[in-house]
């Protein structure tokens, strides 16, 4: 029987975006050689950003192993479009003097990978950049290369997920550059990269744009379970959809659809945001549009859900609202409904196999919605939720651990020093719209991404 | 079973063994009336006219209520109803039997009303679906308020197959278009104000009390949803009981009323209420993409699309 953690068990292992509080987000986070490495991101916001950092940690200290050179490739920072004009004009109003752009915004996803024919496996990023997001490899995890071309070849912003499957490299891009501005809903190019030479940084398509259906608008997470390779979508006009392939034959690949229409929920499921393995079952938690810093949720949009699919395709509804579908009626397995019962939950946003046990972090827009009101309590911010079984939740840390800026739970890691939990940070955004409502002396919110380990 | 099945169930047991009942929320012309005619052949429930007992706090106030709309046609249901459970038969006679026995009791709260009507039915889930329940949110906010522990089945139609059929209505009922064909009532405006109120106002109930189901989907594919309805309400699926349902044609209510109650339902359901499978498998759903017809040159409003894709329209 596995133990789980509960709030006791964690401590802050970083805080206040390690030293630069204006780094946003604890993005990735990956095992490489026996140590712990962080990829540092910023909010795309429009203001000149601090250089995305790798940090590792081992031995209990911090160092940072490759931050962002500033050479002049990303000539301005990227602007969020979702972002609404009265915070990002007050953002701008709260910047100093001009500062250099720096070429990546962002480390935003990590993977282990060991290639044919190497001896030792690698590690390797995906970077965020107005310049377009590519792949960067490391040997030794000390020095970097490219490993794929900017945006590959797209104006794509960011290289949001890296995957391993069946000795392959998998990846796939988020954000559609134009100009400075960037849709982070969508990707320049919604298809699977598949990593040929990593060293010499070729890659091929590995499915066609969307799978075929240009509703996809882009591919928001990857996992590799019993032989399969999962791709989830983001798609606003009927809701996410699951593919899956063998990646057996010639690129691009046979893929097959395994959920459609946000698994009946429709838009209200808008994308996958996490895939995690646990307990011979591929766990799916799912995005609303809701950013997470709204005041207001739109008519009829529902919280995350949490689904369980068996490796016959078959899927389950573990927490959500429940409904009718083609495939027999949906009852949520967890006795929980969408957000595990809480409606700022907008999305689940990490999954994390450890120690026996699956953790859930979710992205929560509370404090926002706290702020529309003319009093009461401003909380809000991520929740880490722990199950055992997959099917029995308990609520772990709540409030962002007593930061309402910390609003998700950007990544988790397992280690054998313990379950890691990275957060997203928003607090310029959180202060402005206390302003905006003159509310600021109703919070104190910290800047700068957290990073929690429990154990 | 669900949990609120469940919960039901204990109601049930509190309030003298009879189960909660079942309403169907949906603006007109949403297939509320095959729907209701389908669910309400199931052994263990009754299906209902429309009773409009939203529109007031008490029968008074729902008799008079709402303008023309009851005056017109909105109080057969309940006429019907009672003549119905209190003699029978529904004819000229037992029709103003009922009037009488409704005008002498306008003091009654209409959950006092639904209650006569649920021990005069007995121990059978009650299935009710009158539209004008969501012509208002003080409607809709009445029955939550009055049956909170009711469960609620929101039943949705593309609103381009809405606003056609409210417009065939129209075309072929001058008594209705005469009330029905003003700006207020566009049929677009109506779906959208209609299901903004449901998905709004059921958001908050418990898990599993409200379920959304489309029309078109469930229509086409009786043999995969309804056997997930009963599950839902905790009812018999077994065979019988499915064919039961195949039948709503056989429901009292079934019919052209008698002459001073002729409607309490869909006059085309009325007309030929038998479900014609083949008919029914070759129901699709329209696109949102497009110019309305009764609208020349122009096409859905944005708020109505965005609303349709939350709902599973396309």
């Amino acid at each position: 029987m596995s133990r789980l953690l509960d709030s006791t068990c964690f401590i802050r292992a970083a805080r206040g975006g390690l030293g630069r509080p204006d780094a946003a987000g604890a993005q990735a986070m990956a095992v490489f050689g026996g140590a712990l490495y962080v990829g540092t991101g910023a909010l795309a916001a429009g203001v000149t950003p601090p250089p995305a950092r790798l940090l590792r940690f081992a031995g209990e200290t911090w160092r940072t192993v490759l931050e962002s050179p500033t050479s002049g490739m990303a000539e301005e920072p990227a602007v969020d479009l979702r972002l609404a004009p009265d915070l990002l004009e007050a953002l701008h109003a709260r910047e100093g003097g001009a500062t250099s752009c720096p070429d990546d915004a962002g480390y935003v996803s990590l993977a282990v990978f060991q290639a044919p024919g190497e001896s030792a496996p690698a590690l390797y990023v995906g970077t965020a950049s107005p310049a377009g997001g590519r792949v960067l490899r490391s040997a030794d995890g000390e020095s970097f290369e490219p490993a794929s071309e900017p945006g590959f070849d797209l104006p794509a912003y960011a290289v949001t997920a890296l995957c391993v499957h069946d000795g392959r490299l998998f990846a796939v891009t988020r954000g559609a550059l134009d100009g400075p501005l960037v849709d982070l809903d969508a990707s320049a190019l919604p298809v699977v990269h598949m990593c040929l030479d990593p060293q010499a940084g070729s890659w091929d398509e590995a499915s066609l744009p969307g799978f075929g259906d240009e509703d996809n608008i882009a591919v928001t997470a990857l996992a590799s379970f019993d032989g399969w390779l999962y791709a989830g979508t983001a798609n606003p006009e009927r809701g996410f959809q699951l593919w899956r392939t063998r990646a057996q034959g010639e690129a691009p690949f046979d893929w097959e659809p395994v959920i459609e229409d946000g698994a009946y929920a429709f838009t209200a499921n808008h994308a996958v945001a996490a895939l995690a393995v646990f307990g011979g079952a591929l766990y799916l938690g799912t995005a609303t549009r809701a950013l997470g810093y709204e005041e207001e949720p739109a008519l009829g949009t529902d919280a995350a859900e949490l689904i369980r699919l068996d490796a016959d395709g078959s899927w389950d509804l573990i927490a959500g609202q429940p409904r009718f579908t083609p495939l027999g009626i949906r009852a949520p397995l967890a006795m929980m409904g969408a957000g595990f019962d809480d409606r700022y939950n907008a999305a689940f946003e990490s999954l994390c196999a450890h120690d026996g046990a699956l953790y859930l972090g979710t992205r929560h827009w509370g404090a926002f919605a706290a702020l529309a009101q003319e009093a009461g309590p401003v909380v809000g911010g991520y929740q880490l939720w722990a199950s055992a079984d997959g099917l029995d939740w308990e609520l772990v840390l709540e409030d962002g651990a007593g930061n309402p800026a910390e609003v998700a739970l950007a990544s988790l890691a397992s280690t054998p020093e313990g379950l890691f939990a990275g957060s997203a940070n928003v607090e310029p955004l959180l202060s402005l719209a206390a302003a905006l409502r003159e509310r600021d002396d109703s919070i104190a919110p910290r800047a700068g991404f957290e990073i929690l380990r429990g154990r | 079973m669900l949990e609120t099945a469940t919960m039901a169930e204990t109601a049930a047991e509190r309030g003298g063994g009879y189960p909660e009942p079942l309403f169907i929320l949906a603006p007109p012309r949403s297939f509320t009336s095959i729907v209701c005619g389908i669910l309400g052949q199931h052994p263990q429930c009754y299906g209902l006219p429309e009773l409009n007992l939203f529109l007031g706090d008490t029968l008074g106030e729902v008799w008079g209520g709402f303008a023309g709309f009851m005056k017109s046609f909105g109080r057969d249901g309940l006429l019907r109803t009672f003549a119905q459970l209190h003699d029978g038969a529904q004819n000229e006679d037992t029709i103003a039997r009922a009037q009488q026995w409704i005008i002498s009791r306008s003091d009654w709260p209409i959950r006092k009303v639904f209650d006569h009507i649920q021990e005069q039915v007995g121990p059978k889930i009650l299935v009710e679906k009158s539209p004008s329940t969501l012509f208002r949110a003080e409607f809709l906010e009445r029955a939550l308020r009055t049956f909170p522990e009711a469960n609620y089945l929101h039943l949705i139609r593309h609103p381009r197959g809405t606003a056609a059929s409210v417009l065939s209505l129209r075309a072929a009922h001058e008594e209705i278009a005469r009330v029905a064909n003003v700006p207020m009532l566009d049929p677009e405006r109506v779906w959208r104000i209609s299901h903004e109120l449901s998905v709004t106002l059921t958001e908050p109930l418990p898990v599993g009390q409200s379920m959304r189901l489309k029309g078109e989907a469930l229509l086409s594919h009786l043999d995969v949803y309804l056997p997930q309805i009963c599950e839902w309400l905790g009812i018999r699926s077994d065979a019988e009981a499915i064919e039961a349902m195949m039948h709503p044609e056989n429901s009292p209510y079934a019919c052209e009323g008698p002459p001073n109650a002729p409607r309490g339902n869909d006059p085309n359901f009325l007309e030929n209420p038998t479900i014609d499978p083949e008919r029914l498998a070759r129901i699709k759903e329209p696109s949102l993409v497009g110019e309305l017809s009764w609208r020349p040159g122009e096409n859905f409003d944005p708020r109505t699309v965005k609303l349709a894709r939350q709902l599973g329209y396309s």
